[in-house]
């Protein structure tokens, strides 16, 4: 647990104390990396953890990664590996069989290595926020320092050889979650969806694409990686999150000018859900604090305050609230908890 | 002329929302707001992940991928047909094993067969002195060509030494 406490405490102030910021923006960047040897996915679990150890070495070394933490994946409860997971930190293969996958996390949280998943290194950088340069630049940086104390798998013609092709050439995924609501409840997402794809653009709602677009969140990311310089991805990106905004806003206002009464019935509804329900699931939880959060963005909830609203999706998320509790939870004990910690949130 | 909401007859109308009524069925045009107030929400195809949008397009392209699949990585023995099934390679080598279909995938999923981003640091003089030699190369048949004995022989020579220096840039790394 030791690693994850640090983590846990940053959550505590993010989560509890008003002040989080009525972010309703996340992106971040990751950059995959290999060695000049078979990639983690093929080796059998001594030859990952002799691979991890080589690379937390490796790791140790960085100034970034002075005073992190280098956790071991399989040292941690299920649950704590299912937050990490919500918060992006790890994947599917680190979540089901952590035996050798380790991450290492600056002391600010910010910078994560994760370590023997399906490529050796997945340098990735968090930031709240429209702020892709950014955490490009934080990756961009990290990587420049760690290349210069070992050799990267890369060919003059492929780039940087990944253990995916989708991935080689630049090896960067450049992502950006998004909340859209009044587009949402315009019935305008698959329009957008479709032109987000036309210009070659991955998106996927927050939950898994089997349960749709709960709460109006989507998440975008740059589809291809070959052929083109990291910037001009990461500016590609930018660019359409940018004019995304801006229809989402006008959304916002068409709304409020031609269906005020609409949205004050969808919002009053989602807050008395919350004030009723003696249990609630995250897929509930998540599609109301998305309504929630359009009121309050419309002005509809002056009563709320708003940077109680924070990063709380990620909060009634099960691996949050575990961790938070500081045990694992069964699932009915879950979804109580779940409808307790929204109505301290929101109403007290 | 774009039809209008069936409810409120001031938006366009968004939607087609099948009705069930006690003796029959009725569809109804409706804009995204009247469809909201209805409960109805528009179902979104999000299976649009990059993982998932690579193994679609492997699966409609790898049919076509006969070059490589009697093929096995001779340094990780990762087969062309566990490629097919994971969407995934075995080591970095791979790719040169694959190389002929790996180009054609490549180009025709990233648009691209082509590096274009960040070179590593320790790469960089290679990778200059490997272009200036194929650059020479290329100078040295023309001037064969043109029968410049001179400058092929001084091409030659500088050919010689970028050589010596690609070996030498080798052992260092």
């Amino acid at each position: 647990m030791s690693g994850l406490t640090f983590l846990r405490e940053r959550d505590e102030v993010l989560l509890r104390k008003p002040g989080g910021g009525h972010e309703y923006i996340q992106s971040w960047v990751t950059l995959k990396r290999n060695l000049q040897e078979p990639f983690p996915a093929i080796l059998d679990a001594d030859k990952r953890c002799n691979l991890r150890g080589r690379l937390f070495d490796l790791l140790k070394g960085q100034e970034s990664l002075a005073d992190g933490v280098f956790i071991e994946l399989e040292s941690l409860e299920c649950y704590e590996r299912i937050y990490l997971y919500e918060r992006r930190l790890i994947g599917t293969d680190s979540l089901v069989n952590p035996v050798g996958r380790g991450l290492a996390l600056s002391q600010d949280g910010c910078l994560g290595v994760l370590v023997g998943e399906e490529d050796h290194l997945r340098i990735q950088c968090h930031r709240p926020g429209l702020a892709m340069e950014d955490a490009f630049l934080c990756a961009d940086n990290f990587d420049a320092s760690l290349e210069q104390h070992c050799r990267y798998a890369f060919s003059e013609v492929f780039g940087y050889l990944t253990a995916c092709p989708s991935e080689a050439g630049t090896g960067l995924r450049t992502s950006v979650l998004l909340h859209m609501p009044a587009l949402a409840l315009q019935g305008e997402l698959p329009k957008i969806i479709r032109g987000l794809l036309a210009l070659k653009l991955a998106i996927r709602g927050t939950l898994g694409d089997t349960q749709g677009a709960p709460g109006a969140w989507l998440l975008l990311s740059n589809s291809r990686s070959l052929g083109q310089p990291e910037q001009d991805y990461v500016e590609s990106l930018d660019h359409a999150v940018r004019k995304l905004l801006t229809f989402e806003e006008k959304a916002l206002e068409r709304a409020l000018l031609e269906a005020r009464s609409l949205l004050e019935d969808e919002v009053g509804k989602a807050l008395k859900a919350v004030e009723e329900a003696e249990e609630i699931t995250s897929l509930q939880a998540v599609a109301l604090l998305g309504t929630i959060r359009l009121g309050s963005r419309a002005g509809l909830l002056p009563a709320l305050d708003s940077s109680r609203l924070g990063p709380l999706e990620a909060g009634v998320m099960p691996g949050h609230l575990q961790v938070m509790a500081g045990k694992s939870l069964e699932d009915p004990v879950r979804r109580a908890l779940r409808a307790e910690t929204l109505k301290s949130w929101l109403f007290t | 002329m774009a039809l209008m909401c069936e409810i409120c007859g001031k938006r366009p109308a968004e939607l087609i929302v099948g009705e069930n009524r006690p003796d029959s069925t009725r569809t109804l045009h409706l804009c995204g707001y009247c469809a909201a107030g209805k409960g109805i929400r528009v179902r979104v195809d999000l299976s649009q992940d990059p993982r998932q949008l690579w193994r679609r397009f492997l699966s409609s392209h790898l049919k076509e991928a006969e070059e490589s699949s009697a093929l096995a990585c001779p340094n990780c023995g990762r087969t062309y047909m566990n490629f097919e099934e994971t969407g995934s390679l075995g080591c970095p080598e791979c790719y040169s094993t694959f190389r002929g279909d790996m180009v054609r995938i490549l180009k025709e999923y990233h648009g691209s067969d082509e590096h274009g981003g960040k070179i590593p640091f320790r790469e960089q003089r290679r990778i200059a002195v490997r272009q200036r030699s194929r650059g020479a190369r290329e100078a040295l048949q023309i001037a064969i060509s043109e029968e410049r004995f001179e400058d092929a022989a001084r091409l030659r020579d500088e050919i010689k030494d970028l050589e010596e220096e690609i070996g030498r840039l080798q052992e260092e790394t």
